[in-house]
């Protein structure tokens, strides 16, 4: 009996890994966009439209149907036969199967946000090998990629981030920051721009203690909201990087009744931050649109298969001042999500 | 006399010394920070903040008496979170509810893990490691990842009331079932028999299989109520909240006097170590250390306290084994 039940319950495990094996499988082929891509080969041979495949992070959430409203209006806009495909998890080596899949298919160019700027750079520089133009986005300095493309300009994002704060609480008293970890690149160079720019153009505001690292954990940033706000009696304002950060901080305002006193800004999705923009208890929030990201990427794509070239003057239309450094292009395009606007983003 | 014996065993017990510890630290930090810290209000917040842990520290604390250990409880509180999360959702629902569904789910993944455990005999470590991945990475691909939030009224509008009572109530009240469980009922004994000397206890006639069903389906339970306070705390249900806090709980219960190879270990001795870890890191930031600072001060002040308690014990025992001697 017990011999049997074991072996069962091994099987049981062995099946449910074969399961989950095979199930990638299918994520990694994605029945309909593999038609698509079949139909287009077709144009693209006769050489009306380029074919241009965008490997997200992953399908099925808000964020990345959003992303994929960016490629389809690029599509439209501009006649090229753009699609997006991706794992069904955020899944680094299924995104490899995937644009393996892609290169095969012959594909004018692959866009990619990728899971792991690492796991990717091979199978990238094995694209860009057979002549595929490769554009990453979300992923700065890409090994493998012809051009990286972000959406902000970390110095301009950390100022407009910084205005707003110090205006919504009146140029004085003291403020917090929180980042995703004390280890985060992209959230500490943010807040090293804060800490210097209110430093300069706000010297009453004083940062009360160095940033603490909540960014990434809600419960732990409403802990420490709490803790915080007992410590420091000019604390009014929170400056947090990292999504879950203004979400903790407002969690812990609407629990204190301190809504509206206190000034919370920060990175959020919009739809998880909808009831605290609209109670009041998040000030303003930033991002950057995935919609843009998406469009810019196959912008770049298009511009790149056509023989031209990337340069300082190189602009994209309705989006703002691009740099450019190295391989990599910088757009100040963020989104500021207030609770008036936080409904059109969609995600 | 019996009273008196009982009392000096006691005063020279690990849990005592831990006490001392953390009277120690709370004055430290009362001196320190001029009193802030012993605020009511300031108080009340810690142990808010720290329930959700200290209620899945309670069921860690059952594994590793009987003998094993188990890694994979937030995986499970994260499934346990999701579900109830998903019930709000879809259709409204109530407190009972959320937390019949979260133990019961909790209580089921842990049996899982005890059948493994108790017909496989393999260190408990390597099962529940790959139940651990088996169910995060299940949960990865069905959620991809994705935040639940938006609950209904009666969960999202937290009142001082039911914010004590949701946290703090349910940690007192899963401390004290987990107390009279160990000490008061044949299965608490069971589970320190197990842990103690597994071969013996079987020879004696306990089920090994109903005490593993037990504890482990105790400690999945308890990693769902613990993630529905969290989840009551944070107004979220995210698979990534949990995951990777599994060493923040195991040092709640290891600083609490529990034996890593199984039999020893107590109820007040975790309640101790889930205080000793929150008044470190409450204090941490109510005396203003910088937190590029805060892990090493955190670390130093454990294996301090830990040195001269564990100084301490020793000298007693040496001088206990003296005393026979001479009698």
């Amino acid at each position: 009996m017990k011999k049997v039940l074991s072996l069962l319950i091994t099987l049981i495990m062995v099946l449910s890994l074969a399961a989950c094996s095979s199930g990638g499988n299918e994520g990694g082929g994605d029945a309909d966009t593999r038609e698509e891509g079949g139909s287009s080969e077709d144009s693209g041979d006769s050489g009306d439209q380029y074919e241009i495949a965008v490997v997200v992070k992953v399908v099925g959430i808000d964020y990345f149907s959003v992303f994929e409203e960016g490629v389809k209006k690029f599509a439209e806009d501009h006649n090229v036969n753009a699609y997006v495909t991706g794992p069904s998890t955020a899944d680094a080596a299924e995104q490899v199967n995937i644009i393996e899949d892609l290169i095969n298919s012959g594909v004018d160019a692959i866009c990619v946000v990728p899971n792991d700027a690492t796991v990717l750079e091979s199978v990238l520089q094995s694209a860009q090998d057979k002549g595929i133009v490769v554009v990453t986005t979300e992923s700065p300095g890409q090994v493998g990629a012809d051009y990286d493309v972000e959406m902000i300009i970390n110095d301009a994002f950390a100022e407009l981030v910084a205005e707003d704060a110090a205006k919504s609480c009146g140029g004085s008293g003291e403020y917090a920051l929180f980042v995703g970890s004390l280890t985060v690149p992209l959230h500490n160079a943010w807040a090293d721009h804060v800490e210097e720019y209110l430093a300069e153009k706000y010297p009453d505001m004083k940062l009360c203690t160095d940033r603490i690292a909540c960014g990434e954990d809600s419960a732990l940033a409403r802990e420490t909201t709490l803790d915080l706000l007992k410590t420091y009696d000019k604390l009014n304002c929170f400056i947090c990087f990292g999504s879950q950060g203004p979400i903790g901080a407002a969690e812990a305002l609407t629990e204190q009744k301190k809504v509206g006193e206190v000034t919370v800004v920060g990175n959020i999705i919009p739809s998880e931050g909808s009831t605290y923009l609209e109670s009041g208890a998040i000030t303003t929030g930033y991002l950057w649109n995935p919609a843009d990201s998406g469009y810019a990427s196959c912008y770049i794509a298009k511009h790149l298969l056509e023989g031209n070239e990337i340069d300082d003057s190189f602009t994209i239309e309705d989006m703002g001042d691009i740099s450019l450094e190295d391989k990599t292009l910088w757009i100040d395009n963020p989104i500021t999500i207030t609770a008036d606007n936080w409904e059109e983003f969609g995600f | 006399m019996n009273n008196k014996a009982a009392k000096n065993k006691f005063l020279k017990s690990y849990e005592f010394m831990l006490l001392c510890v953390v009277i120690i630290l709370v004055i430290i930090l009362a001196a320190a920070t001029g009193g802030k810290s012993i605020t009511p209000e300031n108080i009340l917040d810690m142990l808010t903040s720290y329930s959700a842990y200290g209620v899945i520290a309670v069921g860690c604390l059952f594994v590793i008496i009987s003998g094993g250990i188990d890694i994979s409880f937030m995986a499970v509180a994260a499934v346990a979170q999701y579900m109830a999360a998903l019930y709000m959702l879809n259709s409204g629902g109530n407190f009972v509810m959320i937390y019949l569904i979260s133990i019961v789910v909790g209580a089921g993944l842990g049996l899982i893990n005890a059948v493994l455990v108790n017909k496989l005999n393999v260190p408990t470590l390597i099962i529940t490691i790959a139940t651990m991945n088996i169910i995060y990475g299940l949960m990865m691909r069905f959620t991809s990842g994705v935040r639940l939030h938006g609950f209904p009224d009666w969960f999202s509008q937290k009142t001082e009331g039911s914010l004590l009572a949701v946290s703090v109530g349910t940690l007192i009240a899963v401390l004290f079932i987990a107390w009279f469980i160990l000490k008061k009922t044949k299965m608490g004994r069971k589970v320190y028999a197990v842990g103690g000397n597994m071969e013996a206890a079987k020879r004696c006639g306990v089920s090994v299989l109903a005490v593993h069903l037990f504890v482990y389906g105790f400690t999945g339970a308890t990693a769902g109520i613990g993630a529905l306070i969290k989840c009551y705390l944070s107004q979220q249900a995210s698979i990534e909240a949990l995951y990777g806090d599994e060493m923040d709980v195991l040092a709640m219960v290891v600083l609490g006097g529990v034996s890593l190879s199984g039999g020893k270990g107590s109820v007040f001795g975790t309640v101790l170590g889930i205080l000793l870890v929150a008044l470190l890191s409450n204090g941490m930031i109510l005396v203003g250390v910088s937190s590029y600072w805060k892990d090493l001060v955190i670390g130093a002040v454990i294996l301090i306290s830990f040195c001269i308690t564990g100084w301490r014990v020793l000298a007693s025992k040496k001088k206990e084994k003296m005393g026979g001697a001479a009698e």
